[in-house]
């Protein structure tokens, strides 16, 4: 089960994901972030109500951090809880994305 | 798309989603087991040649069906004791293809601990589901005897 809500914070576009990223909710989660995308855009991936994040996760991270990059956008992720910093770590995939504590945090890195 | 090699002798492999098939035929890879949620494209159709086993799960902290987990390692034990060469794959290459080469290698007669060390020095940032990596550790395996086929 994942809830997904979209809202604007001065600057950014800001997509919150509450539950689960998996098998059966990634796609749900890819197809709003991507909406989102356009020249320049620049997202807040609230992630702090994320509980668990399976590979399929992983895999929506990439696809989105490469189409929002690839159309000279930014993308940050906030709120990572430490189980998630650490399967982004062991992975790599923190090396892509830069993180923020709080949404003001990560406006303020948007800026 | 990369192939990790997990065993020394080059006969198991993990990798991410299959979208070309041409490096697989390379390395002589003609048994797949595709754990991912879609049916790969292009699976080869030469016959004879490719053995194929689409056995979909989730990278969940919930284990998959064992029974049929367990059947599927000792099979491809036993193929891959024969001489045949494996690939697990799932959708990033990390923890549902770990899971089951990893099963594999307990099947072929290594630890537990053995096993997940293995795996994570092969393929970076592997088995970080830490219900894949703690049941690999710890569950109980008869390793398989090899069968030579010659009797068929």
């Amino acid at each position: 089960m994942l809830d997904i809500s979209v809202t604007t914070l001065q600057i950014a576009k800001v997509v919150a994901l509450a539950g689960e990223i998996d098998g059966s909710t990634a796609p749900q989660a890819q197809e709003q972030v991507l909406a989102l995308v356009e020249p320049g855009a620049r997202i807040l991936l609230d992630m702090s109500k994320v509980t668990y994040m399976s590979s399929a996760g992983l895999r929506m991270l990439l696809v989105a951090y490469r189409t929002i990059t690839g159309k000279s956008g930014r993308v940050i992720l906030v709120g990572l809880s430490d189980d998630l910093k650490d399967t982004m770590s062991v992975t790599g995939f923190l090396d892509f994305f830069a993180c923020s504590d709080t949404l003001d945090a990560g406006v303020a890195n948007l800026a | 798309m990369e192939l990790y090699p997990i065993d020394n002798q080059g006969r198991l492999f993990i990798s991410p989603s299959i979208d070309d098939w041409k490096p697989i035929e390379d390395l002589g890879i003609h048994v797949v087991i595709d754990l991912d949620d879609d049916l790969d494209i292009g699976v080869p159709e030469v016959p004879n040649q490719m053995l194929y086993i689409y056995f979909p799960i989730e990278d969940m902290p919930e284990l998959p069906d064992l029974k049929k987990l367990h059947s599927i390692a000792r099979m491809g034990a036993r193929l891959v004791e024969n001489g045949y060469k494996l690939l697990a794959h799932c959708g990033m290459g990390h923890n549902r293809s770990a899971l089951v080469a990893g099963l594999i290698l307990r099947y072929l007669g290594m630890s537990g601990e053995e096993v997940v060390a293995l795996i994570r020095e092969k393929r970076h940032g592997a088995l970080y589901n830490k219900a894949f990596a703690e049941y690999l550790h710890a569950v109980q395996i008869n390793p398989v005897e090899v069968d030579s086929g010659a009797g068929i």
